[in-house]
């Protein structure tokens, strides 16, 4: 470990975004401090593969609180929305995602960004050979399935990563290739545990585990260049600035340790990559500067999960969670979800309280009781697939502080959300396309079954969006905060929308990658100074 | 003697029934009660006692007669149900969060792994949920998905 007085650069948040800048910062021989609020587990020690252990979010391994899960979980106001996910640790949502990876949707990168779909290309490109992305070449049954059904409902193949019209394709994924039958080598071993953390080939430590969320790969890449530190189980609690010539401009994070002891760091630049609800969260408790904008435009994919029972075995624990999916450029995207019993039971039943309904589905709605039994009791023939839909950013769904509930930290985050009419418009479209495809996959009429699931942050977005001119957003098309020089955001809440309903993850790396190149550009002479300070 | 333990037992025993009502095991069979007590419990110490006031109270407004402790375990399964849906739609947001919190953990207690488990953890026994869906657990590989 570096042990740096002063870094040149301060990241906040070890997940998909914070540890991206960190590895390239870091490998251009900048030196880089990382605050994580969780730990760096180890997976073939700490992932168990079970899903009330792992995932069930109270004092389960992966789920926003402490590090010491004896304490309770740190307190978050929901309002309009059932759960959000977060997850303290290196890796952060990273940890429990499908591992999913394909780009923004060309068309989505409007006039209303500040860079172009091309800017994002080269950097797509790198994080794609970084991680790997790979399209994997062993589809599972569930899967196949799906693709049948695509097929048959008449929906086109389409190929390569920019996908600019409706068709399915097999899903890009963060997965090593499928490894060998023959061999002992390295690769996905298709145990079905994306996510409930990933801790395969057998007895992988996090640097070789199959799925690439952080922790697998630009974390270990940070540290491998010896000029990054991650100091984990410490939560930032504020931004301290200064005035230098006349501007703002950032000076210190301040922090507290597991322990409860408080910090000050020092650091030439800042960057927050905490997430779209903890960045505009530590910038409200921080007193920056707030503009019309700042935690504004909260925008998910606002789940909707229909499921189907189908005469043939479909193995929804086997193979990666997603292996193919169906783009609908503008209204969303639909996948296939392979899942545990625990998560299946969850979501695709125990959606909101039934209501009259039309449609091509035949029940909607929470199921239990005798109900709930049968259909679990056809798992092994279930194929269940999620729809992710394009959400319109509004000022009314929003993250800001609770005036009466808070943490050791801060005042806890009150997390607002409400979808807009075009929203739940295409989440209806989508709905019925997931429907017809199972109908065209062979599912039974009579099981077809829309959750109707309520607003579950999954892929929070947008609360710190960038823009040319401050009036419009809060960082700029360098992700720089417009007010407060050398303070970068590199988390999905500088999206400025939905991506058109594209999964975010990869276009948070390759932002990131870029906003690594920015901040050595602006902050750091391009890079040519190789000499790592203050140790 | 109406108790917290009693009222959530009802509860679990109509999300998941057990026989007479139904064929195979159910949450009273496994007495998925414990487990949603822990998590209440852990939460705040006050939620199965708030959570049990809740049902009765929803049971007493469904048969419209005044409040008493016991009342929603004094239901059929199909009447629990449609009381619980009282309080899942309920207007005080705070008791339908309850509501759903409870129903996780029912559903997590049946298909998770906690039945299947030892004081430490360790699965020592197949969870009956899993058996009942034909869930084999976590694998370390697939054989038949490999390149």
């Amino acid at each position: 470990m570096p042990g740096y007085n002063i870094p040149d650069v301060l990241v906040v948040g070890m997940g998909g975004g914070g540890a991206v800048v960190a590895k390239e910062l870091a490998e251009q021989g900048l030196g880089v401090v990382v605050l994580e609020a969780g730990a760096w587990l180890e997976p073939a020690r700490d992932f168990a593969g079970l899903e009330w252990e792992m995932t069930g979010q109270i004092d389960s391994v992966f789920r926003w609180g402490p590090v010491d899960r004896t304490r309770l979980p740190w307190p978050r106001i929901l309002d309009g929305v059932r759960s959000a996910t977060q997850t303290a640790g290196v890796g952060g949502n990273t940890l429990q995602s499908a591992g999913s990876s394909p780009r923004a949707y060309p068309g989505s990168v409007t006039p209303g960004w500040p860079l172009d779909y091309g800017d994002l290309i080269p950097h797509y490109e790198k994080v794609e050979a970084t991680l790997p992305v790979v399209v994997p070449d062993v589809i599972a049954p569930k899967d196949q399935l799906f693709i049948e059904g695509c097929e048959r409902a008449g929906l086109a193949h389409v190929a390569g990563p920019d996908v600019t019209g409706p068709g399915w394709r097999i899903q890009p994924n963060a997965i090593l290739p499928v490894a060998s039958r023959h061999t002992a080598a390295d690769g996905c071993t298709q145990c079905g545990g994306c996510l409930t953390g990933c801790r395969n080939p057998a007895g992988s430590r996090a640097a070789h585990t199959a799925k690439r969320g952080a922790n697998a790969s630009y974390a270990p890449l940070a540290m491998a260049t010896d000029n990054c530190e991650i100091r984990t189980g410490c939560f930032a609690t504020r931004v301290l600035t200064e005035e230098r010539g006349g501007r703002v401009r950032v000076r210190a994070v301040r922090y507290r340790d597991a322990a409860g002891k408080m910090f000050e760091q020092d650091a030439e630049v800042v960057v927050l990559a905490g997430g779209a609800v903890e960045t505009p969260r530590l910038w409200l408790a921080s007193g920056l500067p707030v503009g019309p904008h700042t935690g504004r435009g909260l925008t998910t994919h606002w789940f909707e999960y229909v499921v189907g029972v189908v005469p043939r075995e479909t193995g929804p624990d086997l193979g990666q969670a997603s292996m193919a999916r169906a783009d609908f450029p503008g209204e969303g995207f639909l996948q296939s979800l392979g899942a545990g019993p625990l998560a299946t039971a969850l979501l695709a039943y125990g959606g909101a309280w039934p209501r009259p309904s039309t449609g091509p589905w035949a029940t909607r709605g929470k199921m239990l009781g005798p109900d709930l039994k049968r259909r679990m009791e056809a798992y092994r023939h279930t194929l269940l697939i999620a729809c992710g839909v394009n959400d319109d950013p509004s000022p009314e769904s929003s993250v800001t502080l609770s005036g009466d509930v808070r943490d050791e930290h801060n005042p806890a985050p009150v997390i607002r959300y409400r979808a807009s009419a075009g929203t739940a418009a295409r989440r209806d479209r989508l709905a019925k396309r997931a429907a017809e495809i199972l109908l065209a996959a062979g599912a039974i009429p009579e099981s077809i079954h829309r959750a109707d699931a309520p607003p579950a942050l999954v892929h929070q977005m947008g609360t710190m969006r960038m823009s040319a001119s401050p009036e419009d957003g809060v960082v700029d098309g360098a992700c720089e905060a417009h007010g407060v020089d050398g303070l970068f955001v590199a988390d999905a809440s500088v999206l400025p929308d939905a991506l058109g309903g594209a999964s975010p993850t990869l276009t948070i790396q390759a932002l990131a990658t870029r906003t690594a190149g920015k901040i050595a550009e602006r902050h750091f002479g391009a890079l040519e100074r190789r000499i790592v300070r203050g140790r | 003697m109406a108790s917290p333990e009693r009222t959530i037992a009802a509860l679990a025993e109509a999300v998941i029934p057990s026989p007479p009502d139904d064929q195979t095991a159910g949450a009273g069979d496994v007495a998925a009660e414990r487990f949603v007590l822990h998590y209440l419990t852990f939460l705040d110490p006050s939620l199965p006692g708030l959570l049990a006031a809740a049902l009765d109270g929803v049971a007493a407004a469904r048969r419209s007669v005044p409040f008493e402790a016991g009342l929603f375990e004094a239901m059929d399964s199909e009447e629990r149900l449609r009381a619980l849906r009282l309080l899942g739609e309920h207007e005080d947001p705070g008791l339908r969060d309850l509501a759903e919190l409870a129903l996780a953990l029912v559903m997590a207690a049946y298909y998770g792994e906690w039945t299947g488990q030892d004081e430490t953890g360790a699965i020592t026994g197949t969870p009956v949920g899993w058996d009942l869906v034909g869930y084999a657990g976590p694998a370390e590989s697939v054989p038949g998905l490999l390149a």
